[in-house]
């Protein structure tokens, strides 16, 4: 099982895009970071696929980080009962 | 035919058991996208729901006859014309009221209050919708949710879910096509009551609005949840004599017409003034009405109101008039528009007096105003209360009397009252498609529902910082012979207020050698140490027998405080003593208030002849009132004399107790109101001045009382601390000394010396309780201390240390000027000490001194501090200072 984290860097125009690329590297890491610095805006497709994602990540047993959170994203996903699933880092 | 809205509806709030597996798995995504969609929209501005507003309004324009026709051969109830009407009121009218509301971050700036407004959004909405108006409901409540950033999930009534689902679908489209989120709408498909039961308990679904009848909202307020739950009316309608009966027909007609009746605002029945009713129902008839005779009366009233309920029969709802005449047997021309019935009561005996949602109106003679009035009032509460209700009259008087009797959320005056009632066509009402009916219709609002009930409205309220002020006597004079300025006031009759031994050693001849020539002056001889009540009263009647324009007291702080209050009852002569004397906690917001605009005025000139209390220049005056056994305080700035003369010749005969008392009194008003949470930078000068003076010169008065600068400079510092405490007020070391006075009779000075030492120790300490002042900034009177310390430059490196000395600098004061060193010295035995201390607490606890003290005592505390003062002083027994923490 690899320990190293790996960052991946969240694309604003293509949030759901760069999760399903994430979800690749869920497989044996035990941890992983999302880099969601340069995302000030979520939509529904985007809140969906987190949530697909975090249900993937609890599969694998990988422990999610989202870096960088807006604060405007950031109550979104409180409102969305997404903040749950993550663990969050500035 | 048509199922009836009120029997299934009332259903709703008794599901028999919740839905299967399966459905709550699909309500729950419901929920979910919702949840969404909801969440997604916190991120969106005003322009963003703007944008898609204005394009939801337009495509509700466009879609208004495609809607009304699929509404009507749903429902097959109302006219699609009309519904057409809704649907654009519903659009375009709305919009015209929405388009420039804020909505989003700041709704609102209150600058003058310090105060914004913020809208939050509520999330979910779960709304029923009724069958009578289906897709102009639909319309509005898209279009209103959009504009707070609401997401909604609907349950239309079953009997028109079809044109609702489809009004909901173009809505959605529209709206997510103009960016907003997907999920924002959805629509229950086939719903059933437990479906909507499960989702009115729903824990995310934030407001269940519910439009329909009286089972709908009984089910929405019994869910637990925040609810808007609109409902049935009965809206009575006044046609008064003085009305536009020409414009009151037509507009009836227009009204109870419209969609055939299902406007749950339509008029119910009409009361008309005798004296005009044959002319109404004449025009009625002019223009389509059909009016029934007896025993077509009876026939409609078997027909259209359930004999069993008493409620309108469904069958008739949203039915043509023609259409209703022939399904009773009635035989009415073929352009009938309406059905007319006379009633002569309202209630079970009269079924016609009911909601009738269709387009029959029950009429009633009335024979007086009185009568008209009586009968509107029995309607309003035959199922109308908190709806609608209409007048036709150009009385002013008896349509506000009309406004004051009737219990509806809508007074539509001189209009059609289902119109009326929408809002902005015929009035400046805000337009709506569900009207509350506050608490008497079980609503929770009276308003048209609009925005305003989409949104959580959140106030930002900024720290406000009250003016404050610093009030003084217009002129004062100080120091020796400042008499003399006595001349310059001219006055035809002047009363002098003082006391036989003021008068016996000559000052009253000294005022009046120095007063205006010419002056007619009367002297008013108080003999008691404290005057009262029936001395005062006394006072007055001189003022006025003379005809007074002058006041001069001359005496010490009881003497001033009766001249005050002599002039308050003579230029007042209403002014209730007892009431003016009611307690207060903030000067600005007190409830009484003293009078204004006296028709007469008395110069007041103030001559102390103490260098303590003060008065001369404070808005305070106590008085005894003997006969009740209590004091009177009054404080206003009104009291404030107008001349203070401070004139040391007047105390240069003070015995040494007194002089010691009134400058550790003069002390005490200086420290308390330096460390006040009233405290101003103008306070704090006098208040450091003040403290200055008497540390340096009421030695020197006490040892030497002939010293004449010692005495002038005592005289000028218990003028100078009164104004730092008219102002800032004093402390909790006034409330002990009150409370411990009144019970041990021991003179005020004397009763502050025994307790400052330990206020002051207890003030620099951490609080136990902060005292709540917006007018202070951290917590300073241990700094303020220190501060007086430097002042007085008795050293120290910290603020502690500073504190201390100044404690330290006190006792060796009170030493000096042969205070005793506990409340024990003074042979109160101790056990009688502590029987008296529970009524000593509650006083000092009721005194409004501490109200402005910096610490907020508790009761015990309270206690410790009296316990304290009776123990004694020295540094050691002192309450450890403990500033360091703050």
């Amino acid at each position: 099982m690899e320990t190293n984290k790996l960052c991946m860097k969240i694309d604003a125009n293509n949030v759901m895009a760069d999760l399903l690329e994430a979800e690749e590297s869920l497989e044996g890491r035990e941890e992983l970071a999302l880099d969601f610095s340069g995302v000030t805006r979520i939509n529904s497709a985007g809140l969906e696929g987190l949530q697909s994602f975090a249900h993937r990540a609890e599969d694998k047993n990988t422990k999610v980080a989202l870096r960088g959170v807006n604060v405007n994203v950031y109550k979104t996903l409180k409102l969305a009962r997404l903040t749950v699933g993550f663990s969050f880092e500035n | 035919m048509i199922a009836t809205e009120r029997k299934e509806r009332t259903q709703l709030a008794l599901p028999a058991e919740g839905p299967s597996a399966e459905r709550i798995a699909y309500l729950e995504s419901l929920v979910s996208q919702a949840r969404i969609a909801a969440a997604v929209f916190t991120q969106f501005t005003q322009e963003d729901v703007d944008r898609i507003v204005k394009a939801m309004v337009l495509t509700g324009l466009e879609q208004a006859q495609y809607l009304a026709r699929l509404a009507v051969e749903e429902t097959r109830l109302g006219v699609m014309e009309d519904k057409v009407i809704k649907n654009m009121v519903a659009s375009e009218f709305v919009y015209n009221h929405i388009k420039d509301k804020r909505t989003v971050g700041v709704i609102r700036d209150i600058p003058e209050r310090n105060l914004l407004e913020m809208a939050e959004p509520i999330g979910v909405l779960f709304s029923l919708t009724p069958i009578t108006n289906p897709t102009s409901t639909m319309l509005f409540k898209c279009i209103v949710a959009i504009k707070t950033r609401n997401a909604v999930i609907f349950s239309p009534h079953p009997k028109a879910w079809r044109c609702c689902s489809e009004a909901v679908r173009i809505m959605r489209e529209t709206a997510v096509k103009h960016g907003a989120p997907e999920g924002v709408f959805t629509c229950v498909e086939s719903p059933t009551l437990r479906d909507n039961a499960y989702l009115m308990h729903h824990k995310d679904v934030g407001l269940i609005d519910a439009t329909g009848g009286p089972g709908v909202v009984t089910a929405a307020y019994s869910s637990g949840k925040p609810a808007l739950g609109v409902g049935p009316g009965n809206t009575p309608v006044y046609l008064e004599k003085s009305g536009d009966l020409n414009t009151a027909i037509v507009d009836i007609i227009i009204s109870k017409t419209f969609d055939n009746g299902t406007i749950c605002a339509s008029e119910q029945t009409v009361v008309i003034d005798g004296e005009i009713y044959d002319a109404a129902l004449q025009k009625f008839a002019e223009l389509g009405a059909h009016i029934c005779n007896e025993k077509e009366t009876k026939l409609l009233e078997r027909t259209v109101i359930d004999p069993q309920t008493g409620f309108m029969q469904p069958m008739a709802v949203g039915q043509k008039a023609t259409d209703i005449a022939r399904f009773v047997g009635l035989s009415v021309k073929p352009n009938t528009k309406l059905l007319i019935a006379e009633i002569h009561g309202v209630g079970r005996e009269h079924p016609l007096s009911v909601e009738k949602l269709f387009p029959v109106l029950a009429v009633y003679r009335a024979k007086s105003v009185s009568e008209a009035l009586k009968t509107c009032i029995d309607v309003n509460h035959a199922g109308g209360l908190g709806h609608t209700a209409v007048i036709f009259s150009r009385n002013e008087q008896v349509i506000r009397e009309f406004g004051n009797l009737i219990n509806a959320g809508r007074i539509i005056v001189n209009s059609p009252g289902a119109i009326g009632a929408l809002g902005a066509v015929y009035n400046d009402l805000v337009p709506t498609f569900s009207f509350g009916c506050g608490t008497g219709g079980g609503n929770s609002t009276t308003d048209n529902v609009n925005v305003q009930h989409y949104l959580n409205i959140k106030r930002v309220a900024r720290r406000t910082q009250n003016h404050m002020w610093f009030r003084v006597p217009n002129q004062i004079f100080f120091n020796m012979n400042a008499v003399e300025n006595l001349a310059q006031f001219p006055s035809e009759t002047t009363i002098i207020v003082t006391n036989p031994a003021l008068e016996q050693i000559g000052h009253v001849d000294i005022v009046r050698r120095h007063m205006c020539p010419k002056t007619h002056v009367h002297a008013c001889i108080i003999p008691d140490a404290e005057p009262e009540v029936k001395v005062v009263e006394q006072g007055v009647e001189a003022l006025n027998f003379y005809k007074a324009d002058q006041i001069i007291a001359v005496g010490g702080g009881s003497m001033i405080d009766a001249a005050k209050i002599m002039k308050l009852k003579y230029e007042s002569p209403e002014a209730d003593l007892e009431e003016l004397a009611a307690p207060f906690l903030d000067l600005r917001k007190r409830v009484i208030e003293y009078p204004k605009g006296r028709a007469q005025r008395a110069r007041l000139v103030a001559i102390p002849t103490t260098s303590g209390t003060g008065s001369e220049v404070t808005p305070f005056a106590v008085l005894t009132d003997k006969d009740r056994g209590r004091k009177v305080t009054l404080a206003d700035y009104s009291l404030t004399p107008d001349v203070a003369i401070v004139d040391p010749q007047f105390v240069m005969s003070m015995p040494k107790g007194l002089t010691a008392d009134t400058g550790i009194d003069c002390l005490t008003h200086a420290l308390e109101s330096g460390v006040s949470n009233y405290a101003s930078a103008y306070t704090d000068a006098n208040a450091m001045q003040a403290i200055r003076l008497v540390f340096r010169y009421l030695p020197i008065a006490f040892a030497h009382p002939h010293d004449e600068e010692a005495r002038c400079m005592m005289h000028n510092a218990a003028c100078i601390a009164a104004m730092a405490f008219s102002n800032a007020s004093v402390g909790v070391n006034h409330a002990l000394a009150h409370a411990f006075g009144a019970r041990f009779h021991v003179a005020h000075g004397k009763a502050n010396a025994l307790m400052l030492p330990h206020v002051m120790a207890y003030n620099a300490a951490v609080p136990t309780k902060f005292m709540p002042s917006p007018y202070t900034k951290g917590y300073v009177a241990h700094k303020k201390y220190a501060t007086v310390a430097d002042l007085l430059g008795l050293g120290g490196q910290t603020v502690q240390e500073k504190v201390e000395k100044l404690i330290a600098a006190t006792e060796q004061l009170l030493d000096q000027l042969g205070f005793p060193r506990s409340v024990a010295e003074l042979g109160i035995a101790r056990d009688e000490f502590e029987r008296a201390l529970p009524e000593m607490v509650k006083a000092a606890f009721d005194d409004p001194s501490w109200r402005s003290n910096p610490r907020m005592p508790l009761m015990q505390e309270l206690v410790e501090l009296f316990w304290k003062a009776y123990e004694g002083r020295g540094i050691a027994r002192v309450a450890t200072v403990q500033p360091q923490a703050l």
